[in-house]
């Protein structure tokens, strides 16, 4: 039996384009002469963006399907769909049973509260009613282990405290479909196997559970079923470890990805004497299978092309690693290492940096090109490519993703 | 409804659709715990610092109520009319302070809970509706204010003090029809954060809170009267002073006639744009 049906899904925004010229004064946009002429007519600067299109599928009691694609793909906005938090554009829902939805477990607690407290505020908003709390409440603080914390205001705890006491407050839901968003992303390995063998017993109990995240192994571990979600439009659906493939064999936009790219026409600062012209990204991959992909422990080779526009002499040429956050991870250059080029004009060189064993935790990271001097830039592209880096597959111990961005090889000792 | 959708619909409980409307009320309902536990959770938070949180709430229209009294009755010199000055000012403040507190919590429910709106699904009228609980909290407190000095000054408790509720719903339904105003422009154009302690400023110059209602001539007293509050602290102080103040009726009914048209206003703004929220938030 379906216990969750989507057909024909849509959901449009409009988007104010906020780049193109505006009336700055109000006496610029009351201009009457401009209103009263019908040919000069003002063309709105909005947009139609389909973040969900023609979205089909359906789930069955007990069913535990994944959900993958990049950010803003539209998995979110799916998940809000289904729940209710925004209406759909067009098409229909229909749904045997309640929806609870942990798009980001916490939400609606409340830091001057007590950790009891926050239980019934977070479990009466998350749909249950309150004698199902108070049943359940011994089960929900075993649970999270947090029992000597429970008269402590939440602001006290700390960030995993908090997570775990959300978390365990979510667990105990009694709805028929469970929605789950990367809320194993964070809390310590052994919470997070708690959660996982939570969900388990969950879908085992005959409950569906959609589940999206950016962790491929626990999808893959957790997911028999998944849906692999590009620009709003469903790309494959059915095996996890098909849809795995498509998604990491998949290039998202033009700057994306490995391979070699043209930079000319990118966003660049700089004096111009020498101009960036291309770079070439190659993963050496450790798994040697076909997936074209860069996985955490990979060698990174890159590979700039540099064209002389006028004399240029003994110039630093760099390449930056940035997480998504701008953070500045890795900066390799010439000077680093003592040396330095120069360009005659027209004349085109390639520099080719390997960063060998590049432990990048899986997520997306920004490749930015630098070529000049100290305190003078030649070319400059802060955002050239954007890549990313996957998790290793083999030699995975524990499926689990932990924060940070370097993952650095360590032996471990016990005594 | 074309054939297939009515297939789809007959294989589901729950069937959502573009803009479906069905069981607005019936969802609230059965959301209503949502609205005890928004509440609570005011309340409490209001009162965490215990002596700090309740002090505030009675020294505040303490001090007012001195400032307004050395200005209207020794400064302005203004005739107070069936009772000593300092009641009748404090009489007009209790319902002000619950009316002006109420619309601007209101006025930024949406906002302020944000997160919530844009993650978890829940009758968004829950929000705004609960605001009113730290409000009336307030009130009741400064109400214990008001009957001690009513001792203080040798006031006898009438029958009429019965009617002090019925005013007090008056004062929540004055409030809630703007205030959904508010909270539902607010979630769209931000600058409503910036109007409403302006708005509210204004209202108290255009309430008879320092002064009595009857200063103003016979013939612009219906004109008075479109200003809902009006009516309420007339309505406070014909309660305490045993109806020795009187109430003028035909304002009375003009301050009706406005807050229910500002009621049915308000929450058929809200329930307009109360989809859209999680997607403009």
């Amino acid at each position: 039996m379906n216990v969750l049906e989507i057909r024909e899904l849509s959901k449009k925004y409009i988007i104010t384009n906020a780049e193109k010229p505006r009336y700055n004064t109000l006496a610029e946009k009351l201009d009457l002469k401009r209103l009263l002429s019908k040919q000069d007519k003002v063309i709105p600067n909005k947009k139609e963006f389909y973040a969900l299109e023609n979205i089909s599928f359906a789930a069955k009691k007990g069913e535990r399907i994944g959900i993958i694609g990049r950010n803003g793909a539209g998995k979110s906005t799916l998940l809000k769909v289904i729940s209710r938090i925004t209406d759909p554009t067009t098409g229909m829902i229909g749904l045997n049973g309640r929806v609870a939805s942990l798009l980001e477990v916490g939400t609606g607690f409340h830091p001057e509260l007590t950790g009891r407290e926050n239980i019934f505020l977070n479990g009466t908003i998350l749909g249950m009613r309150h004698d199902e709390i108070c049943k359940k409440f011994d089960d929900i603080v075993a649970f999270s282990g947090l029992q000597e914390f429970m008269e402590v205001p939440v602001k006290r705890y700390s960030s995993g405290m908090y997570v775990r006491l959300a978390f365990s407050v979510a667990a105990h839901l009694e709805s028929e479909i469970l929605i789950v968003d990367e809320v194993l992303a964070v809390g310590d390995a052994a919470f997070q196997k708690k959660c996982l063998d939570k969900m388990d017993e969950i879908s085992n109990s005959g409950r569906t559970i959609l589940f999206v995240s950016h962790n491929l192994s626990t999808v893959q571990s957790m997911c028999e079923r998944s849906i692999y979600i590009k620009d709003g439009k469903i790309i494959f659906d059915g095996k996890t470890s098909t849809a795995i493939q498509k998604y990491l064999g998949d290039g998202q936009d033009k700057y994306f990805g490995l391979g070699s790219f043209d930079v000319t026409e990118l966003r660049r600062q700089g004096t111009g004497d020498a101009l960036f012209e291309n770079v070439t990204l190659e993963a050496v991959n450790l798994e040697k299978d076909d997936v074209p992909a860069m996985r955490t422990g990979d060698d990174l080779v890159i590979t700039t092309t540099l064209k002389g526009i006028n004399t240029v002499k003994d110039t630093n040429v760099a390449i930056i690693i940035y997480d998504i956050y701008g953070g500045r991870i890795i900066d390799a250059n010439l000077a680093i290492q003592g040396q330095s080029v120069s360009f005659a004009p027209g004349e085109i060189k390639n520099i080719t940096f390997a960063l060998r064993d590049v432990l990048l935790k899986p997520g997306e990271y920004v490749l930015g090109l630098w070529c000049g001097i100290p305190n003078t830039n030649i070319d400059a592209i802060a955002e050239a490519i954007r890549f990313r880096v996957d998790e290793r597959l083999s030699a995975k111990k524990f499926s689990i993703t932990f924060d940070g961005v370097y993952q650095c090889n360590y032996d471990i000792q016990m005594g | 409804m074309p054939q297939h959708e009515k297939e789809f619909a007959s294989q589901y409980a729950v069937v959502i659709k573009p803009r479906s409307f069905q069981g607005y009320w019936k969802e609230i309902w059965q959301f209503r715990e949502i609205l005890y536990i928004l509440a609570r959770r005011d309340i409490v938070v209001r009162y965490k610092q215990t002596i700090v949180g309740l002090l505030w709430t009675l020294i505040k229209p303490l001090l007012t109520m001195v400032a307004f009294t050395i200005v209207f009755s020794k400064i302005a010199d203004l005739p107070s009319t069936g009772m000593p000055y300092p009641v009748l000012v404090l009489a007009g403040l209790l319902p002000w302070y619950f009316f002006s507190n109420t619309l601007g919590e209101m006025g930024n429910s949406i906002v302020n809970n944000q997160s919530m709106v844009s993650k978890i699904y829940f009758p968004r009228l829950l929000l705004p509706f609960s605001t009113i609980s730290v409000g009336l909290i307030d009130l009741l407190i400064a109400l214990v204010l008001l009957f001690v000095l009513m001792i203080f000054y040798g006031m006898a408790f009438s029958v009429t003090l019965l009617m002090l509720p019925f005013f007090m719903v008056f004062c929540a339904l004055a409030c809630i029809g703007p205030g959904l105003l508010f909270a539902g422009m607010n979630v769209k154009y931000r600058d409503v954060r910036i109007v409403i302690p302006f708005i509210i400023q204004f209202g108290l110059y255009i309430s008879p809170v320092g002064f009595s209602s009857t200063l103003v001539s016979e013939n612009l007293r219906m004109l008075y009267a479109i200003n809902p509050m009006v009516s309420v602290i007339d309505g406070f102080r014909w309660c305490i002073s045993a109806g020795q103040t009187p109430i003028f009726w035909p304002g009375f009914m003009v301050s009706f006639a406005v807050t229910a048209f500002m009621l049915v206003v308000g929450l058929w703004y809200f329930r307009r744009v109360d989809k859209t929220f999680a997607d403009v938030i």
